[in-house]
C-alpha cells in the first residue's frame, strides 16, 4: 500500500531544505507561520507580501502554484 | 534602534571588506569566500527600488540617491513588509566670519560719537580748559 503523501508537508520540507531559507531569519519566520497552521496569520503575511510586490493575492497564488508545480 | 531587524548573516562590520591574501595563498583562497558587498544600488528616485532589490536574508539594502541627498535603507520585516529608513547627510554648521574685536569696539565708539555729536549742539561742547573755574569764595575768576 502506498503511504499517504501530505502535499503541505512536502512543500514545508522542500522549503526547509533550501539554504537561502535556512540563512534568512525572515524566511524562517514565514516558515514557522506555515508550520504552526495559523491560517489567519498566514493569510495576513501572504497579503502583506503580495501588497509589497504590488500583485493581487490571486496573482500570488497563481505564481506560487507555478513554482510548486501545482495546477 | 533604527527599526531594522537584527542582522543575520550580513554583519555590517564585514560589509565591503576585501581581504588581501597576498601573504598566504591558502588565506587568499579562504578569504575569497568572505568577500561580501552591501546589497543595493544607486537610484534616481525611491520608487525605482523594487521589492526584488531587497534581499530576504535579513540584511539591509542601501539605496543612495544619485544626487547623494539621502540614502534609503530597506529590509524585510517578519510581517512580509519592507521597512525603510532614510539617512540624510548631516549639514555642517556655517562658520561665522572672523571679526576683529577691536574693530568692532572702534566701530561702536564711532557710532556713539556720531550720535552724541548729532544730539548736542556744537556751541555747548566746551573743552575742559575753557570751563569757568570756581574759587573758594564762590566767585568766578576769569
Amino acid at each position: 500500500m502506498m503511504p499517504q503523501i501530505n502535499p503541505m508537508q512536502l512543500i514545508i520540507n522542500k522549503l526547509s531544505q533550501d539554504p537561502r531559507i535556512q540563512q534568512s531569519p525572515q524566511m524562517q519566520q514565514y516558515l514557522q507561520v506555515i508550520q504552526s497552521g495559523d491560517s489567519q496569520r498566514g493569510e495576513e503575511l501572504a497579503r502583506n507580501i503580495c501588497q509589497t510586490y504590488g500583485i493581487t493575492p490571486e496573482e500570488g497564488v497563481r505564481q506560487a502554484k507555478q513554482i510548486f508545480g501545482i495546477f | 534602534m533604527n527599526g531594522f531587524p537584527a542582522q543575520g548573516q550580513a554583519d555590517p562590520q564585514t560589509w565591503g571588506q576585501v581581504y588581501d591574501g597576498r601573504s598566504n595563498p591558502f588565506n587568499a583562497m579562504r578569504n575569497q569566500q568572505r568577500i561580501s558587498a552591501i546589497p543595493g544600488r544607486v537610484v534616481q528616485q525611491e520608487d525605482m527600488i523594487r521589492p526584488n532589490d531587497v534581499p530576504m536574508d535579513g540584511s539591509v539594502a542601501l539605496f543612495p540617491l544619485q544626487d547623494m541627498s539621502c540614502i534609503f535603507g530597506k529590509a524585510w520585516n517578519t510581517n512580509g513588509q519592507i521597512i525603510t529608513v532614510r539617512y540624510v547627510p548631516e549639514q555642517q554648521p556655517q562658520q561665522a566670519p572672523q571679526v576683529d574685536p577691536f574693530q568692532v569696539i572702534d566701530t561702536r565708539l564711532t557710532s556713539i560719537e556720531n550720535l552724541l555729536a548729532s544730539l548736542i549742539p556744537q556751541d555747548d561742547i566746551q573743552l575742559e580748559s575753557e570751563k569757568p573755574k570756581v574759587t573758594k569764595n564762590g566767585g568766578n575768576k576769569k
